[in-house]
This record gives structure tokens, C-alpha cells and sequence, in this order.
């Protein structure tokens, strides 16, 4: 299965996080297979940046997203309130 | 403040406290994003082991938290710096061109430099950090 995850960037106290396509039978290895954006949440104001085409095309192909990018997919305006795979 | 963020904060200031096995899972659910079943694959567990695991590690977590603060006092300081920060960059808009002022202003500069490298919340270079 194909999955849409949140994953965190870099160093420690500067949460950064990236949204990432990456297959779940792979998940430790770190691979991704596309980035669809970024989640700055020290950002005044909180910044978050999709790639809103790719992501609606993945989610369309079925990709899972999970409940964390659900939830800031919905909060950026990428997915309405009606959430694909509820 | 999402819970996601809170939780890898935590996680950041008391992390190197928790067994290596809570740090495991805690990093594969909060950092890494996996789902609980995901995680148990990985672990040769159970979905609900990995559940009571990460709830008694986020239990040990706030603990800490509630004793020390830290992250609520990083998070404090961090407001705090980008107000100062913001204030320095109005008041270096309003100076005149002036010798000892530009020379005064830049001391100022250099100790704010200082103290954010002190706090460790220089987010400038961020991005050299991360990419």
C-alpha cells in the first residue's frame, strides 16, 4: 500500500516535518517516493505548503494518507471536510 | 500547538531518558509517522502492545514535563527572541546614518547573535540544519 506520511526533518528543537509518499511495506528505511510539501509549525504564522495537484492525484491512486496528514491536508485546504478513506 | 509537534518536542528535550525500545516506537509513531499496525509488523507485536507502549512512554514524557518545563520555557523563549529580533530590525529602519550609532547598533546585533546561539534557537540557518 501506498502511504502519505509526515515525517520529521533535521535537527532537534526545530521541528520541521516534510509530506512524503512512501510504500508501507518500506517504511524504515526512510525511502520516499515523492515530497508533496512541507509543515513548518514554529512559523508565525504556521506555515504549510502542499503540492495540492500531486496530492490529489496520489490520493485519487489511492494513497493512504495518514490521520496527522489528514488533519493538515484538511487545515491547508488540500482535502475538504469530507475525508477521502473515512 | 498540534499534538504531533508537542509530542517530538518532548521527545527532543527528554528522549535520551526513555529505554531504547520506547525510543524506537515513540520515534517510528511521532517522528516517522508509521501507524500502530505498521509499527507492530516492524516490531513482531501487537497493534495493542504498541498502543500501551506509546501511551505509557507519552505518560513518562509529560511527567518529566510537568517537573522540568522545559519545552513550555523553550517555547517561551523562543516568542520572546522572535519579538526582540523584530524589534531590532524596526529600530535599524529608524536609525540615522551615523557612525557610533551603526557601530552600537552593530554590539547589539552581535550580543542577540549570541544569545540565540546560547538558546540554540537560531532559526535563520534552519534550512542549512535541515537540507
Amino acid at each position: 500500500m501506498v502511504r502519505i506520511r509526515l515525517t520529521r526533518m533535521g535537527a532537534k528543537k526545530r521541528p520541521f516535518y516534510r509530506f512524503v509518499v512512501a510504500d508501507s511495506r518500506s517504511p524504515r528505511d526512510g525511502r520516499f517516493i515523492e515530497i508533496l510539501g512541507h509543515y513548518n509549525p514554529i512559523a508565525n504564522p504556521t506555515e504549510i505548503v502542499v503540492d495540492k495537484e500531486k496530492a490529489l492525484n496520489w490520493l485519487a491512486n489511492g494513497a493512504q494518507p495518514s490521520e496527522t496528514v489528514k488533519r493538515l491536508f484538511k487545515k491547508a485546504g488540500v482535502l475538504g471536510e469530507e475525508a477521502v478513506g473515512e | 500547538m498540534d499534538y504531533v509537534v508537542q509530542m517530538g518536542l518532548l521527545y527532543d528535550f527528554y528522549g535520551g531518558l526513555l529505554t531504547q525500545k520506547q525510543q524506537k516506537v515513540f520515534g517510528l509513531y511521532y517522528l516517522e509517522n508509521l501507524s500502530l499496525a505498521e509499527i507492530a509488523e516492524e516490531e513482531g507485536t501487537t497493534r495493542q502492545a504498541v498502543h500501551d507502549l506509546l501511551q505509557r512512554t507519552e505518560k513518562r514524557l509529560a511527567g518529566w514535563e510537568s517537573k522540568l518545563g522545559l519545552v513550555d520555557r523553550y517555547l517561551h523563549e523562543f516568542d520572546a527572541v522572535q519579538e526582540v529580533k523584530r524589534a531590532i530590525r524596526a529600530l535599524e529602519k529608524l536609525l540615522p546614518a551615523d557612525e557610533p550609532i551603526a557601530t552600537a547598533f552593530a554590539q547589539a546585533n552581535t550580543a542577540l547573535t549570541r544569545l540565540l546561539t546560547i538558546l540554540e534557537l537560531d532559526t535563520e540557518n534552519r534550512q542549512t540544519i535541515i537540507f
